[in-house]
């Protein structure tokens, strides 16, 4: 029984021993792994610190956003609306509609050998442009707009007189190219007849308008409606072009001219139709077109003064004929107007109604060196104010018989001129008119030569 | 005075040896080299999209013609592929970046252009709706005002996916609007639908009703788009410029390999969309739209099986829908020349794989 016991307590004391032996070798080994593990902790924080010192603003993003700072935000903003709201009622102009504002500026110098003209610097253009739009139809582009310009008469002291105002409305859908126009115009505007009359300031090569244009009286403003439109339009997506086949025009004006009433109760027709070449953008054969105008009217003669003198009423007509090619670089323009006009001679008794027939032509030709009329090219995403330099070259030849059954009083005027666009609205222009006059008598006759030079700015 | 002339009569024998054009033809420079891209955005910004927009955002054709005084003019059109067309017609450009269906527009009407290599391949269409659009299907656009830019390279993938949809532009309300203009007219709910980016998504305006983008799908999600329908474009140089200055030409397409092959090393992923976010396009959505591509894939400049199946596809697909009157041969259009000498130069040659016709 004692061997039992003392085997038992051997083996109770090897076993503690035992188990104490263990208990110390693992003791040793996680102490070894603590420290491993307080090594890396160490290494990590050390880490973060790192990370932390790099990245300051990324920490203080992390910041919440409270209630208290949105309402600060809020306040902010509001703020400066009102600031902004305030600077705009106090500095900026405001209009009821929507407005584009502009305007067209020419100072020009003439030397002249013309007896009847002085020699000397003049301001041959000053217009203020309003235009903009009444109704717009985002749907369909049926808008009512409206144009109104001042200008100022050059030979009549710079006196301020309305050129253009009218209303136009397009009937028809706008939005779609495929689709033909129509506007419906009201008002003060140009007469729908020819090719050099309907050219505005900015787009005419020459300094001067074609003679038959200003002693017709073609590209003078009347008063009365006009339509036009075009049909079967030919667009090229691949291009963004877009050419109708027919383009038409036709009105009825007072035939009186700019801002005055009609002087007789007959109403004059104007009218012009033109045809396109029906080609896609790249043909060789773009920018050909034609046109035929007509205008027809009466005028108010009179004969005699004060109480005896008569008045009579006497046709007025005008017709003619244009043609164009005008593909990029080269322009070729020829246009011929004809005209009719009643008089009335003799003497109050016996009075004779005649008329006398005039005619004129008038031929350009021109070359663009640069881009300033390629319509995509001048889109650009830029930041400068860059725009395309162009320098045009020209030369026109323009004849007038002011009295066709009259021999020998025809005058030639040929233009060698030279364009320069050099900002997105300003050119500077030179002409050189050679101008003779055949002389009644059929000899050699009368002429001089004149240089126009003429700088030219829109805003 | 006899030296000079004997040195006069050498000169004159060695010109008649040699011939005039070997003389002058070697090293014949312009004064300037004009690029014009139509992958420009519609965001007003002077950069680019696509590894041109790499070739230009770096400055690398600037370097590569600096000591030959070349100066490099750059153009980034609002009017995109047909106001680049329109710029090629009037010679105011050398070469061009522009999308597949206005070059194909271009060609058949006459443009003469050369394809040197492949750009901005296999891009993503997203039409898109008024957030609040209770529209949730391409057929319900049936009459609806769906504003399209007309003329450029995602025209004809849009064209495909209302035609697979039983409709045409006739059955739809289509306003031609530029890219900023869809997105303004979407904003204020002028339109029911449009063809853009995805900057108003973010902001909670518009939701994509269609996605060519697997990894971004529309909630019309019934059409699978296949991959030839994407939009696609690619590096073209007017036939006078080449064979006026071939060396010229061989230079600019390598810069352009240069380009392609820096712009495909996923390395630079970070850089290369942060340059094309310079058009306007947030980096985010960048990155999200691309999400699912190498960059090997977005840059590759190779005409493969696949680019050239992709043009003479979209030609027929032209042809039969009226984009265009006239018909040409896509592999005379293409010049692969001076890409495989520029491949061959920088020892590039299996550097992209190559995509199958199929």
């Amino acid at each position: 029984m004692i061997k039992i016991f003392r085997i038992l307590a051997i083996g109770v004391f090897l076993f503690v021993n035992f188990n104490s032996l263990l208990f110390a070798a693992e003791l040793e080994d996680l102490k070894s792994e603590v420290q491993v593990l307080r090594e890396e902790v160490k290494s990590l924080r050390e880490e973060l610190r790192a990370v932390k010192k790099e990245q300051p603003v990324a920490a203080a993003q992390k910041e919440t956003v409270t209630q208290v700072d949105l309402q600060g935000v809020r306040t902010e903003v509001e703020t400066l609306r009102d600031q902004w709201q305030r600077t705009l009622d106090k500095k900026t102009a405001q209009t009821t509609r929507s407005l584009t504002f502009g305007g067209t500026v020419a100072t020009r110098y003439t030397q002249t050998r013309d007896e009847t003209t002085k020699s000397g610097f003049s301001l041959s253009s000053l217009i203020l442009s309003f235009k903009g739009n009444l109704r717009r139809d985002y749907e369909l582009g049926r808008n009512l707009d409206y144009a109104f310009s001042l200008s100022s008469d050059t030979t009549d002291n710079y006196r301020v007189k309305p050129l253009d105002a009218y209303l136009t409305y397009s009937p028809l859908p706008s939005l779609d190219l495929e689709k033909p126009r129509l506007t419906l115009a009201l008002g003060q505007q140009k007469k729908p007849f020819g090719r050099d009359p309907q050219t505005t300031e900015e787009y005419k090569p020459t300094l001067r308008s074609a003679q038959f244009d200003t002693n017709l009286g073609l590209g003078t403003r009347d008063i009365g409606f006009i339509a036009k439109g075009d049909l079967f339009p030919i667009v090229d997506y691949g291009f963004n072009y877009r050419a109708p086949l027919f383009e038409y025009a036709v009105g009825v004006i007072n035939g009186a001219g700019p801002n005055t009433t009609d002087n007789n109760n007959q109403k004059d027709f104007v009218g012009r139709i033109g045809i396109n070449a029906p080609v896609e953008y790249n043909s060789i054969f773009r920018g050909l077109s034609a046109g035929i105008s007509g205008w027809t009217g009466q005028k108010s003669l009179s004969l005699g003064s004060g109480a005896t003198a008569i008045t009579r009423r006497g046709h007025k007509n005008r017709w003619g004929y244009d043609l164009a090619y005008n593909r990029t670089p080269i322009g070729v323009t020829a246009e011929y107007a004809q005209g009719t006009d009643a008089t009335l001679s003799g003497s109050v008794a016996n009075p004779v109604l005649g008329a006398v027939k005039s005619d004129g032509y008038a031929a350009t030709v021109f070359y663009n060196f640069g881009q300033q009329f390629v319509k995509g090219f001048k889109g650009q995403n830029r930041y400068d104010d860059w725009y395309p330099l162009t320098y045009q070259p020209f030369v026109r030849f323009d004849s007038w018989d002011p009295n066709t059954h009259l021999g020998n009083d025809r005058i030639n005027v040929t233009t060698l001129g030279f364009n320069w666009f050099f900002a997105e609205t300003t050119k500077l222009q030179f002409n050189y008119n050679i101008v003779k006059k055949q002389d009644k008598s059929g000899s050699n006759g009368s002429g001089y030569n004149e240089f126009l030079a003429q700088f030219q700015y829109g805003f | 005075m006899k030296k000079l002339l004997n040195s006069l009569l050498i000169a004159g024998l060695l010109i008649g040896v040699t011939g005039v054009n070997s003389i002058f033809a070697e090293g014949k420079k312009p004064k300037v080299i004009r690029l014009g891209s139509a992958y420009g955005g519609g965001y007003g910004k002077p950069f680019s999209s696509g590894t041109i927009g790499i070739v230009h955002a770096k400055g690398l054709l600037e370097e590569e013609f600096k000591k030959d005084g070349v100066k490099i003019d750059w153009y980034f059109f609002k009017g995109a592929g047909p106001a680049t067309n329109e710029a090629i017609a009037n010679n105011t450009l050398d070469f061009g970046y522009i999308g597949d269906l206005p070059s194909i527009v271009g060609r058949a009407g006459g443009l003469k252009t050369k394809l040197l290599a492949a750009g901005s391949v296999r891009a993503e269409i997203y039409i898109l709706i008024p957030a609040d659009s209770p529209v949730t299907s391409i057929k319900e656009l049936k009459g609806k005002k769906v504003g399209i830019f007309k003329g450029i390279n995602s025209h004809l993938g849009i064209t495909r996916i209302l035609e697979a949809n039983g409709l045409t532009e006739k059955d739809l309300k289509v306003y031609n609007l530029g890219t900023a203009d869809i997105e303004a007219a979407l904003a204020s709910k002028d339109i029911d639908a449009g063809g853009g980016g995805l900057r108003l998504r973010d902001l909670g305006l518009v939701k994509v009703l269609l996605s060519t983008n697997p990894v971004l799908p529309g909630i019309d999600a019934s059409l699978k788009v296949p991959i030839q329908w994407k939009p696609t474009g690619g590096l073209f140089v007017t036939e006078k410029f080449a064979n006026e200055y071939p060396d010229i030409v061989k230079r600019v397409v390598r810069v352009y390999v240069e380009a392609a092959k820096w712009g495909s090393e996923e390395k630079n992923r970070e850089e290369v969309f942060q340059l094309w976010s310079k058009v306007g396009t947030p980096l985010s959505q960048i990155k999200e739209t691309n999400a699912g591509k190498t960059l090997k894939q977005l840059n590759t400049p190779l005409i493969d099986g696949f680019y050239v199946t992709h043009y003479k596809d979209a030609l027929l697909y032209s042809k039969e829908h009226k984009f265009i009157r006239n018909t040409f041969d896509v592999d005379s259009w293409i010049d692969r020349s001076y890409l495989n000498a520029a491949l061959k130069e920088l020892g590039l040659e299996n550097f992209w794989q190559p995509y199958e016709a199929e």
